[in-house]
């Protein structure tokens, strides 16, 4: 089914209309780039443009917003103009400026170098300040200046909600962070959930965006732990990859079939070698519950020895919980329970 | 049968401890404390762990830069050989800490490293035997990492087979013995009042007391004074001190005021220790004991008589005799060790009726922190893979060139007394391997930042409250009750810290950042009933420790605040002098003059 509209899309780019989509062609460095737009329509008077960018064969890059607002104070609205990047699962990655535009503050100053810096860090930010407030608890009526009481709203004294904002763009910092978290994002994820494949899962299981490992892991790791045959590797390589967070939920979502075979619990202990060390703990809690071949039963008997308390605790329970155990293994394993 | 053998076991215990005394008699113990080293080096004193070790150690916070050695000269009774014992731990044992050190005699070094055995616990470690050549030898210990390599003390000794005991009971007699510590201690004699604590309420409790012209010891355990609010924790003083029902409150606060330099300055100045100490030294009245953990209480049945404190470096005892004591030690030490009544943790919305308290009573504590701070310098410099520490990644750290208040670790999952030590450790695993992380994984931002600044003493907020004869809560603040004895003016809102959502997922069971929702009050007073102890008649609090609820604490624990509680008790310890009293009968006979005090008036004696 996706297949198919990916295949038509490609074939009939100018055609092909997905519910209140448009499409088009933007001719670009003599090379054929493919936008797809989208609108949206977040309530009465505001209707929008999402942009989602596709690569030559027509796969989903990341979306982009060309965006003009105004940001208003009681008596004056300044025109804002600013492109927003997300990735294909709404989480904003950075922004740019349309040729010839800048961003002011409220005395008509321009930005400085740092100030744009520090507006990436603050749209950057999801949890931030600004998620629960609105404008009007943030700055005092008409003005760009922070409110003596935000303190008493946020906790946060004025100086540490100074660090989170731009001083004489705090209504700007606002309006775009809202816009960045705003109703786009579940547009996205509906968007990006119409292009799954399995093209698409596996290349989000082998990229770096730790959104896209997630996503992905949710769709081919089904509740009960079963693994997609043909993304076992993808599994296996995010388990013994860097990201201690993304490893670690690999490994506990697997099931155990996943770790059934002798030469995949080998694999296990060889990642257990070069792990961290709360990986290591995470490996050795999930072997509790697996049946394990001999060779690593003793692996883990001989290395009961250089463990400190935590992890010989473990590898002692994980050796009791074996049905079968080599006379040597159950030798130090007895040994290592007198101590 | 049965009998016969009780008798056998009875001659053979005699025996035994007949040979152990001729063993003792012959043998010679040579006993280092390290806190006492004559030349400290870079390490630090750290003494927050002594209601659970009975002794202050030597720790190299280097913050990963290996510190220098400290030194000292040991005199032995006869050359000779000597076994040498090492009293440690591995800190961070996953699987095994970064603490290393080394010992050396007159600059040989021990060929043995210490600190990272992998144990947590603290304990003698063998180092062999060691010749003794001279009547008095060099002792060094060189820290290896910068990373909190620790040392509680050394051993030397000639008693063959001797093995130096680990046991708390044990290991404190023994040094007590070896440290010719007696049951009488040097006495400082007898005082109107004693202050234990020097933090913000300590300080000015002792300030506004020997303003009213009693005689005022000061004891603090530690070489500065203002405890959060001083250089070696650097919290800065929240709650107002301009929306006092009476304005004359807070007058002591404002002189220990340094400004506000926000949390965690790398710029220890900014929180003026130098200024607090001039300020208690220039009143007359006051006698100021710094390094000195009070860990023992001498009372006759509910009255205390005086408190026995241990110097943190050179664990010379002193006996302080007074009249009335007030508990500002934050931990409640003064009253616990008196038996006064306490609680800690969280009351359930049965027990007190309020609507922000637990469904169960529990141990929940707000958490401790040890804040820290990076600076930008003109080079790039380099900091150490952390494999012991807390592991980060580009998914989740902590992307700050510094802490604020949010780092914070204990909440319930240690206790904030008896964990204290793992508490701190735990702090320090999250900084150094999120600042690991940065440094090595975000050099572009962080490649020219150096750490400036970790506290190795945690700032902390929460453990025992001693109950009073009024407890305050949530009502109490929400109705603005004022009582007739309304004293001092809190502003800060119901603030209960719990562990960052995030954080929690990420580190559940180990969070260390910490996100709250601010409740808003309006300005209310703290009855003067919550400033002393119900069932220990001669005992005043001010600061955390105070008679209140665990969700009330939330809005009463801040520092200028808690300054103000010890004005109070300054001025109720003037007139418990007066009038030969107790703390709870100027509630009950002197109010009036009381409640003059707080408001400026003059009043005729009474009778």
């Amino acid at each position: 089914m996706y297949n198919i509209s990916c295949f038509l899309i490609i074939l009939t780019p100018l055609l092909f209309l997905f519910g209140k989509e448009e499409e088009s062609i933007i001719l670009k460095n003599k090379k054929v780039e493919k936008i797809r737009e989208f609108r949206i329509v977040e309530n009465d008077t505001l209707t929008y443009t999402l942009k989602l960018q596709l690569d030559d064969s027509g796969r989903p890059k990341y979306f982009f917003r060309n965006i003009f607002t105004p940001v208003c104070y009681t008596n004056e609205c300044k025109p804002v103009y600013i492109n927003f990047y997300w990735d294909l699962l709404g989480n904003y990655e950075r922004y740019d400026l349309p040729e010839g535009k800048v961003l002011t503050k409220i005395d008509h100053d321009e930005f400085k170098l740092e100030d744009y810096e520090k507006l990436q860090d603050i749209l950057s930010k999801q949890n931030s300040i600004f998620a629960d407030l609105q404008m009007e608890d943030l700055i005092t009526k008409g003005t760009d200046n922070l409110s003596d009481s935000v303190d008493a709203k946020t906790g946060a004294t004025l100086k540490t909600i100074k660090n989170e904002v731009i001083d004489g763009a705090v209504y700007t910092c606002f309006t775009l962070w809202k816009i960045a978290y705003g109703k786009a994002v579940p547009e996205m994820l509906k968007i990006t959930e119409s292009y799954q494949n399995d093209q698409l899962l596996h290349s989000f299981l082998t990229g770096k965006n730790y959104h896209y490992q997630y996503w992905a892991m949710e769709k081919v790791i089904q509740k009960d732990g079963k693994v997609s045959k043909s993304f076992e590797p993808d599994i296996e390589k995010i388990i013994e990859g860097k990201n201690l967070f993304t490893a670690r939920a690999a490994l506990q979502k697997a099931g155990n079939e996943f770790f059934s075979k002798p030469q995949k619990q080998n694999w296990l202990w060889e990642v257990f070698q070069s792990a961290s060390y709360p990986m290591q703990i995470a490996i050795l809690k999930k072997l509790l519950t697996i049946p394990l071949n001999q060779t690593l039963t003793e692996k883990i008997a001989d290395d009961i020895a250089k463990s400190n308390k935590e992890q010989r605790k473990l590898k002692i329970g994980v050796l009791k919980n074996q049905h079968r155990l080599s006379a040597k293994s159950r030798k130090i394993l007895d040994e290592t329970i007198d101590e | 049968m049965p009998g016969t053998k009780q008798i056998h076991m009875r001659n053979y215990l005699t025996l035994f401890l007949l040979l152990s005394a001729l063993q003792i008699s012959a043998q010679n113990h040579v006993f280092v404390e390290t806190e006492s080293f004559e030349d400290k080096g870079g390490w630090v004193i750290d003494q927050q762990s002594f209601v659970v070790m009975g002794s202050s150690y030597l720790m190299a916070h280097g913050m990963g830069r290996p510190v220098k050695d400290a030194t000292t000269t040991v005199k032995f009774p006869k050359k000779g050989k000597y076994h040498v014992w090492v009293r440690t731990k591995d800190w961070a044992p996953f699987p095994k800490g970064p603490g290393k050190f080394q010992v050396s005699v007159d600059g040989k070094t021990i060929n043995q490293t210490f600190g990272e055995s992998g144990s947590d616990e603290w304990k003698w470690y063998d180092a062999g035997e060691t010749e003794i050549k001279n009547d008095q030898i060099k002792l060094a210990i060189k820290d290896l990492t910068g990373f909190n390599g620790r040392c509680d003390a050394i051993l030397f000794t000639d008693a063959p087979k001797f093995t130096p005991p680990d046991k708390l009971e044990e290991l404190t007699a023994f040094r007590k013995k070896l440290l010719n510590l007696t049951d009488t201690p040097v006495s400082a004699g007898h005082f109107d009042m004693v202050v234990v604590g020097g933090g913000i309420a300590g300080t000015c409790a002792a300030i506004s007391a020997s303003r009213m012209g009693l005689k005022v010891a000061l004891i603090q355990d530690r070489p500065v004074l203002g405890g959060n609010n001083s250089s070696e924790i650097r919290v800065h003083l929240m709650g107002d001190v301009d929306k006092n029902y009476y304005p004359k409150l807070g007058r002591i606060v404002r002189e220990m005021d340094n400004g506000d330099p926000g949390n965690g300055n790398p710029d220890a100045k900014e929180y003026g220790d130098a200024r607090k100490t001039a300020i208690v030294k220039a009143e007359k009245n006051i006698s100021l004991f710094l390094n000195t953990f009070v860990y023992k209480v001498e009372k006759q049945n509910d009255i205390i008589t005086a408190v026995v404190g241990r110097d943190i470096a050179t664990n010379k005892e002193t006996r302080f005799e007074g009249s009335f004591f007030s508990d500002c030690t934050g931990d409640g030490t003064i009253g616990y060790l008196a038996g006064a009544e306490f609680r800690m943790g969280r009351e359930s919305k049965a027990e007190t009726g309020e609507s922000l308290a637990a469904e169960k009573a529990d141990d929940f504590t707000l958490g401790t922190s040890n804040l820290w701070a990076s600076l930008p310098r003109d080079t790039v410099s380099t900091f150490p893979e952390t494999p012991w520490a807390l592991q980060f990644s580009d998914e989740y750290h902590i992307d700050n060139s510094k802490a604020d208040w949010e780092w914070e670790t204990g909440f319930g999952n240690f206790n904030t007394i008896t964990d204290a030590e793992k508490i701190r450790d735990h702090n320090l695993r999250a900084i150094y391997g999120n600042w690991s992380y940065l440094k090595n994984h975000k050099s572009q931002k962080y490649a020219k930042h150096e750490l400036a600044w970790v506290a190795y003493i945690g700032g902390k907020r929460e453990s025992r409250r001693i109950i009073g004869d009024h407890i305050l809560n949530q009502m109490d603040i929400q109705e603005g009750k004022q009582y007739p004895d309304g004293s001092v003016t809190a502003t800060w809102t119901i603030d209960l810290h719990f562990p960052d959502s995030k954080n929690s997922k990420y580190f559940e069971g180990q969070e260390f950042f910490a996100g709250t929702k601010h409740i808003k009050v309006a300005p209310y007073t703290i009855p003067y009933r919550c400033l002393y102890s119900k069932n220990i008649q001669n005992l005043f609090v001010a600061g955390r420790n105070i008679s209140t609820t665990h969700v009330a604490f939330g809005s009463t624990r801040v520092m200028r605040t808690c300054g103000m509680m010890g004005e109070v008790v300054g001025f109720a310890a003037y007139l418990t002098a007066k009038y030969k009293t107790t703390p709870r009968d100027v509630y009950q006979d002197h109010l009036p003059e009381l409640m003059a005090i707080l408001k400026g008036e003059t009043v005729s004696p009474q009778p």
